[in-house]
Parts: C-alpha cells; sequence; structure tokens
C-alpha cells in the first residue's frame, strides 16, 4: 500500500480501484459476519475459492467475504453481482453447483432462492426481497460493497472522500455547523444533538482534546453497533476523524467490548491500513493535521456503555459511573473536553459530510432525522438488522419488513434495550422517533426491537430485565443497587404468587424513586422496563395477584400441567421423557400428570406431537 | 485570598467559598441535608443519595446529590420540596430495610422521616457507603481495602481477601464505620417490622420544624458534620 500524501492523491487511486472492479466477470459477495460464521460461511467461502480455482475461473471472478447484510434469519447468504442474484441458508456442499451453474453460465439454482413467505414464490434478485424493499439502507447497504480487512474496498466506493472534502478547505467551525443543520442526534439512546456536543466540546478551553467512539453494546438482542463495526470499520474511523478535525482533538480512542471479537480484530486492522495509507498519524493527507486512533478494550460490563463508566474504564480505573454535574464535553477523559459518539452516531458523519445536511435532514420525522439501524430479534419472522428513516412506524417494522410472529399473534414490542419499556399491539402506531416513544414510556435507545408473540407472559419480561439489570448495575448508588433488588423481590413475588394488592403501589412508589434518584442512565431507565408493563399489561398483575394465575402460562408456580384425555393417545413419549416421573399410564391409554412429582419444566408438552398436554 | 459566591439555598442566602460543595455550604449555614456516605475533606462519591437537593435552572430543577455538587455563582438549591422529602424518606427506607440494626442508619432514616418499613428486613452488616474504602490511607497510596464485584455482589474486601502488610491498623475504616456506631436501645431485630419508641417519639419534633439542624439528636447515629463540630464546641473560622 503506498502512501497518500495529498488529496489529489485519493482521486487517483480511487480511479485506478475502480476499474480493477470493473475488470471482474462476476462478483461474489459472501456474507462473514458473526451470525453467518456461526452457519459455517467461513467454510462455504473456502470451498467457493476451491471451486472457482478448480473450474478454471480464478482469474475473472471476485470473492469478497463482508461484514452483516442484515438478513440474518437467512445466512449464510451469497449475492451475485452483478446480476443481483440472492442466494440464501447456502452450505459449503452448494458451492460446486453454484459454481457450475450461476457462475460459468448464470443459471439460477432454485432452492437456494429466497422464497417470500407470503405468496410462496422464489424471489431471484435481492433488491425485490420485500425485507430490503421496505428499507433505506444508507449505512447498511455499504457492508455488502467493501471487504471490512481491505481499504481499497472501502476508497472504491467512494471512501475517505467525505474527509478529503473536509480537509480540503472547510473550516472546523462550518463542519460543526453543517453537523447541526443535519440536527443529527446520537444514536446510543439518549438522542443528544450531536453537532451541539460538538460546539460545547470546540468551545471548551484547553488544547488537548479526545473523540471516543461508544461500542460497549450490551442491550440483549441488540447487535447494530458489532455489525457496522465488524462490515464497515473505515466508516466509523472517517466520521471519528472528521469530528477530530471539527473539535480539534489529537487523539481518538475506539472503546469496544472483548466480547465482539471480530468487531475488534477488524477495527485494529482498519486502523493498521489507515495508518499505512497516512489516513491516520502524522499529515493526514500532507496538511498539517494529525490524529491517531486507539483501540481499548472493554471486559463486558454493561454499565461501563454509560459515558463516565466508559471513561473511567479506559482511564485504567473501575468501570464506574460518576457524577455528570460538568459534562464531559468540558470534563471528560483525563479530565479534558471529550466527545463521546456511539458508532452508529460517527457512521453517519461521512455520510452527511459528503451527501450534506439538506439531504440527511430531509429524511426522519420532525425531531429525529436521518435513519436508524434496528436490530429486529425475539419471536419475530425475518430476524435480522433493518435501517430505516427516522419516524417509519413500529408497525411497519415489524410487520412489513420483520413478518410479524411464526404463527402465533405479536402481543408487544420491546423497544430501547433493558432500559426501553414494552409498547402493546395498540401502540404500534407509534412512529420510531425518540420523542414519540419517549412519551409512550419506551426509547429509541441504541435501537434493538424484541418481538414478543401472545405466549409471553409480561410480568415474566419485567422479572428477566429486572434480573439482567441487578446483575449490570455496578452497585455503587444505594437507589440503584437496593431499588432494583427490591423490585425484583416484588416482581418475583407476584410471579410466584405471592403478591399482595399494595404490592403495584409500592412497586411505582420504588420505580419512581430509582428513576428520579439514581447517579447514572442505568438506574434512571431500569424502571422503565416495569412501568411500561405496568401501564400498558396492568391487568396481567392484576390476575397474578388476585387470580393467582398466569395468563400465558409462563410463570411456572402458578400454572399446571395437565393431560387431555380427548386428544392423547398413550404413545407414551412424554412418559419417556419427562426427567422426573411424573407422567404415568399404560401404553394406548391417555396418560396422567402426577402434579406431586411435576416440576413444571414443560419437556412433555414440548415433546408431544398430538398437543394433548395443557397448561392451566 | 479564598474567592466567595453567592448560592442561594431554600430561600436563604448563602456565601460559599469556590470549590465547595453544597452540602458543606448548606451545613455551613446550619441547614441540614440527611447525608450518610460523606467523610469530611474526602471526595465525594454520591452513593447514599440522600443529599439529594433539586437545582433550579432556567425554571427546570434537576435531581442531583449535593455532595457531588460544586456551589456557583447565582445557584437556586432547594432541599426540602415535597418531592424530594419524599424521595429522600423511600432511599432512607431502602437503606433501613437492607440493615436494620446499624444506628447511623436508623436515625438517619428517622430524620428522613421513615415510619414504617414496606420491605422485609434484610440483615446486611453493610451498607457500601465506601467510607472505609475513601479514608483508607494505606501503604504508599496502595489501599488494603476495596470494592469487590458489582451490583448485588459488590463488598468491600481486601484484594483477594487477604489482610496484606499494606493495612498498618490505623482503624480510621472502624471508626467511621455507620455499622460500628453504638446501637440505640430499642434497635430493630430481624423480623422486626416497625422503628423503635424512643426514634417515633423524636419523629414528632422533625416534622414541627421542617429543615432545621437536628444535629442534637440524631447528628451523633449519622455522624453529621455540624453534630462533630458542635460537640467540640468549634467556632466558625
Amino acid at each position: 500500500m503506498n502512501k497518500i500524501n495529498t488529496i489529489n492523491d485519493l482521486g487517483t487511486l480511487r480511479e485506478k480501484l475502480q476499474s480493477y472492479r470493473k475488470s471482474f466477470r462476476k462478483t461474489l459477495i459472501l456474507c462473514n459476519g458473526t451470525g453467518c460464521q456461526a452457519s459455517r460461511s467461513q467454510d462455504l467461502i473456502g470451498s467457493i475459492q476451491t471451486e472457482l480455482v478448480k473450474q478454471g475461473f480464478a482469474t475473472d471472478i471476485l470473492v469478497r467475504a463482508t461484514g452483516c447484510h442484515g438478513f440474518c434469519e437467512q445466512g449464510p447468504i451469497l449475492v451475485v453481482e452483478p446480476d443481483n442474484t440472492f442466494y440464501c441458508h447456502v452450505t459449503p456442499d452448494d458451492a460446486e453447483e453454484i459454481v457450475r451453474k450461476t457462475v460459468a453460465k448464470g443459471e439460477l439454482i432454485e432452492r437456494l432462492l429466497y422464497t417470500d413467505p407470503v405468496s410462496g414464490k422464489t424471489i431471484p434478485r435481492e433488491s425485490d426481497i420485500p425485507f430490503y424493499k421496505a428499507q433505506d439502507r444508507q449505512l447498511l447497504a455499504q457492508n455488502r460493497q467493501v471487504d471490512p480487512c481491505n481499504i481499497e474496498d472501502y476508497i472504491a466506493i467512494g471512501g475517505y472522500s467525505a474527509l478529503a472534502k473536509v480537509l480540503s478547505g472547510i473550516s472546523q467551525k462550518s463542519v460543526i455547523a453543517e453537523i447541526k443543520r443535519s440536527e443529527l442526534r446520537g444514536r446510543g439512546g439518549a438522542g443528544f444533538p450531536t453537532g451541539r456536543k460538538w460546539e460545547q466540546c470546540s468551545d471548551a478551553p484547553g488544547d488537548e482534546k479526545y473523540v471516543i467512539c461508544n461500542a460497549d453494546e450490551g442491550d440483549p438482542g441488540a447487535y447494530m453497533d458489532r455489525s457496522v463495526l465488524e462490515g464497515n470499520p473505515h466508516l466509523v474511523l472517517e466520521g471519528m476523524i472528521i469530528g477530530a478535525w471539527a473539535v480539534n482533538a489529537w487523539q481518538g480512542y475506539v472503546y469496544v467490548r472483548n466480547e465482539y471479537p471480530l468487531a475488534v480484530k477488524h477495527i485494529r486492522t482498519a486502523i493498521e491500513q489507515a495508518r499505512e495509507m497516512g489516513i491516520l498519524g502524522e499529515n493526514i493527507f500532507g496538511t498539517p493535521f494529525s490524529f491517531d486512533v486507539e483501540v481499548a478494550r472493554g471486559g463486558g460490563a454493561f454499565v461501563c456503555g454509560e459515558s463516565t463508566a466508559l471513561m473511567a474504564s479506559l482511564e485504567g480505573k473501575v468501570g464506574e459511573p460518576h457524577p455528570k454535574d460538568v459534562h464531559s464535553v468540558v470534563d471528560g477523559l483525563w479530565h479534558k473536553p471529550t466527545v463521546l459518539n456511539n458508532v452508529e452516531t460517527w457512521a453517519n458523519v461521512p455520510v452527511i459530510m459528503q451527501n450534506g445536511a439538506a439531504w440527511f435532514a430531509g429524511k426522519g420525522s420532525k425531531n429525529s432525522k436521518g435513519t436508524k439501524i434496528l436490530a429486529l430479534t425475539g419471536h419475530i419472522k425475518n430476524t435480522g438488522l433493518v435501517e430505516v428513516p427516522m419516524g417509519t412506524t413500529l408497525e411497519t417494522v415489524v410487520f412489513t419488513i420483520g413478518g410479524g410472529s411464526p404463527g402465533k399473534a405479536v402481543r408487544a414490542v420491546q423497544t430501547g434495550g433493558p432500559s426501553g419499556g414494552c409498547l402493546p399491539l395498540d401502540k404500534l402506531y407509534l412512529p420510531l422517533d425518540f420523542d414519540a416513544l419517549a412519551e409512550a414510556g419506551s426509547m429509541v435507545g441504541s435501537g434493538g426491537i424484541v418481538v414478543m408473540d401472545e405466549d409471553t407472559c409480561m410480568v415474566d419480561v419485567a422479572k428477566y430485565f429486572l434480573t439482567f439489570l441487578q446483575d449490570e448495575s455496578c452497585g455503587k448508588c444505594v437507589p440503584c443497587r437496593l431499588g432494583i433488588d427490591r423490585m425484583l423481590e416484588l416482581v418475583t413475588g407476584i410471579a410466584e404468587g405471592n403478591g399482595k394488592p399494595e404490592d403495584i403501589d409500592l412497586l411505582e412508589d420504588l420505580a419512581w424513586t430509582v428513576s428520579e434518584t439514581s447517579l447514572c442512565a442505568l438506574g434512571k431507565t431500569a424502571a422503565n422496563p416495569v412501568l411500561s408493563t405496568l401501564r400498558y399489561f396492568r391487568d396481567e398483575y392484576d390476575t397474578h395477584i388476585h387470580e393467582k394465575k398466569c395468563p400465558a402460562g409462563v410463570c411456572q408456580a402458578l400454572i399446571t400441567y395437565w393431560v387431555d384425555p380427548e386428544t392423547c393417545t398413550g404413545c407414551g413419549v412424554c412418559l419417556k421423557e419427562c426427567p422426573h416421573s411424573a407422567v404415568k399410564g399404560e401404553k394406548k391409554q391417555p396418560h396422567e400428570i402426577d402434579l406431586a412429582l411435576c416440576e413444571k419444566c414443560g419437556i412433555c408438552k414440548s415433546s408431544c406431537k398430538f398437543d394433548a398436554i395443557q397448561v392451566r | 485570598m479564598t474567592q466567595y459566591v453567592n448560592i442561594n439555598v431554600d430561600g436563604m442566602s448563602i456565601q460559599a467559598p469556590k470549590g465547595t460543595s453544597v452540602l458543606d455550604a448548606a451545613l455551613d449555614s446550619g441547614i441540614c441535608i440527611p447525608h450518610l456516605c460523606r467523610v469530611p475533606y474526602v471526595a465525594d462519591i454520591g452513593a447514599c443519595r440522600l443529599c439529594i437537593v433539586e437545582n433550579v435552572l432556567n425554571g427546570h430543577s434537576k435531581i442531583t446529590t449535593s455532595c457531588t455538587l460544586r456551589v456557583k455563582e447565582g445557584m437556586v438549591i432547594r432541599s426540602n420540596t415535597e418531592k424530594i422529602i419524599k424521595l429522600r424518606r423511600n432511599i432512607a427506607e431502602l437503606l433501613v430495610a437492607e440493615a436494620p440494626n446499624s444506628r447511623a442508619v436508623q436515625d438517619v432514616a428517622k430524620r428522613c422521616g421513615v415510619r414504617d418499613v414496606r420491605y422485609s428486613f434484610h440483615n446486611s452488616n453493610c451498607i457500601l457507603c465506601g467510607k472505609c474504602v475513601r479514608v483508607c490511607p494505606g501503604t504508599l497510596g496502595v489501599k488494603p481495602l476495596t470494592f469487590v464485584g458489582r451490583g448485588k455482589d459488590r463488598r468491600v474486601e481486601a484484594p483477594f481477601n487477604l489482610k496484606t502488610e499494606l493495612c498498618n491498623d490505623c482503624g480510621r475504616c472502624i471508626d467511621l464505620c455507620p455499622m460500628t456506631v453504638v446501637p440505640c436501645l430499642g434497635a430493630m431485630k430481624t423480623g422486626e417490622e416497625h422503628l423503635c419508641v424512643n426514634c417515633e417519639a423524636k419523629m414528632d419534633f422533625i416534622e414541627e420544624t421542617p429543615g432545621l439542624c437536628v444535629w442534637c439528636y440524631f447528628g451523633e447515629g449519622f455522624q453529621c458534620q455540624r453534630h462533630d463540630l458542635g460537640t467540640r464546641g468549634r467556632a466558625r473560622a
């Protein structure tokens, strides 16, 4: 790799790279994100390459292993360009056929195509798939165009041109003004206006300033930041360099959790390559501006995603939050002015600088602009990463893109991770908007959307999130440590049938105390799962308390299993499977469950082929 | 020369030296804000959250701990609004339910107006105020006492649970520990779900004179700075 000494060099290099890319007859794009790797995508890449050599296509076909494409449900994914052919659930054994038919002759392999669940027809082209069609993929679409470990790929698709534009004569004030005009709000959860944050940091006294990328993503079921950092690390780097230029920082950090090994590896490679090319380090593009980035790995504490705890952790101290009476834009890392932004926020910066603030502000709703990446998980057909303009309704996300729950009705949607709330079905008309969701008692948060079907007990959901938060609270301040503990105690009591009517008031009072007085954002939002379930699913709590019943059949203490003698065929499967020998009965005769022995594990129910075991 | 700033606490104008905390400024002026995890002259961490106040700024009030809040010219602080009193009582209730046998915790709970406790009692012997950890001088800056674990597993321990040679037996940690204050006569036992009679009698006094410093009654228990100074018959510098 040659060092880029002037801004013009970048343009020349880009033209060279683009013509090199065009010289290939076809490009095989293979998703190699963490999700697809778990489904053996690395073996697939190996066998595709072997087959290409074997069948003599090694020179005119380009194979690109990319980051996450988003449609994780269908992984491993293979896209053939320029035809835009989309193959899903590809296994290493399919490699030979793909090369023989699709690569050599351009034929489609019917069984590997995506089948639309609504019409039942196969869809050959990626862009026609409803999952992709309803999205507006400004950031995610780049993932499939670049090999994350190859800076040249990123340059070829126009990467670092926003940085070049900025460094070729846009003043620091104008960069901040542009970001402010775009009305970009932080994507990490709080939705603080990014431009204002930069401006405050830029105005703060001191020569030594820092920028930090927060990649300590820890919400259960959320993986937007991981996929962006894994799939397109240079986009994040470019954003950080532009941000550093705007606030006049000389050093940046990427704080990424160690549980994301691929993201750590890719961002490290990206930094190495950018340094080699002269995009990081002394005199970027031959200008007087110098900036470097280092990677810091987090130990996996959820609370370290909180800004002050993250900075403490970066400084080598215990990752605990401290009071924020003076903001980190003035007194941040090592008591210096610091800009801390989320991965997705940084990734939006080059896009804004490239396309202009007006373009960005043209997308989205009144107070929330641009697009947002969401991680769609839970009881949903199309699990994956979705990017939609802000202001899109949750209904569109869950039903049009996500396809709803498989076989069952959607009951609730949990947005914003443990700090967010559960919204019932009749609230799904709400737009994905920072203010609208906050008003409804939930939040956009980092963008995790967990869909729950009708078999979900809301008391159990509150219990789950409280258990998570109890484990992840740092334990420093009283309301968070003891308050969450007591809320969990109360909710567990309700789930076990020991709930008293006055528990609800106490729970509300406690939730209010915890959210008002906790030290950091973890505690301040910890009550949201309880408050939102109480607000929208109060009847469910009441049924648990007054009738001692769990309507969804989840809370073990409140349910009993019984065998419906009409449908039981006496096949004996449940009898064999029951680990507690609680199922009794003769062969070919309806069985019975001995309630004294039954531990309510539910194995009998899941093993029964005839739906004869019911929950009461 | 010390620079002074003017702040307003509960309608009272106070002059406080620049750089002090709102809690210090209030205590020095005879306004009692309950506090538990504070150690004079040692950096505050805002752990007990009892000293919460409303910081009124541009018509919005923000709840924050007064021990970590530095005084600023023109600051308006409300320490005894209805909301603050209620929140403080709820926090004190959590604390007293956690460690009912500590006189310090009981006293501060009474001061905050806790009458009955709505939770079952835990019998912890540490409320993680962190006084010991912060005051421990250690040797050469290396401390034999620290917080270990996270969330509900958080506890104060010697690193790796070894009493190292770093401890020079100065005993400061024991002096300050709110759990080592001699229990009052009516200390609650596990399972007793009410505060003792002695304490309830004192409660009436507090309700009649809200916002007044009551160090003479309760300060000893929770080691109120004013109480310490008062008993020494100090004169204000």
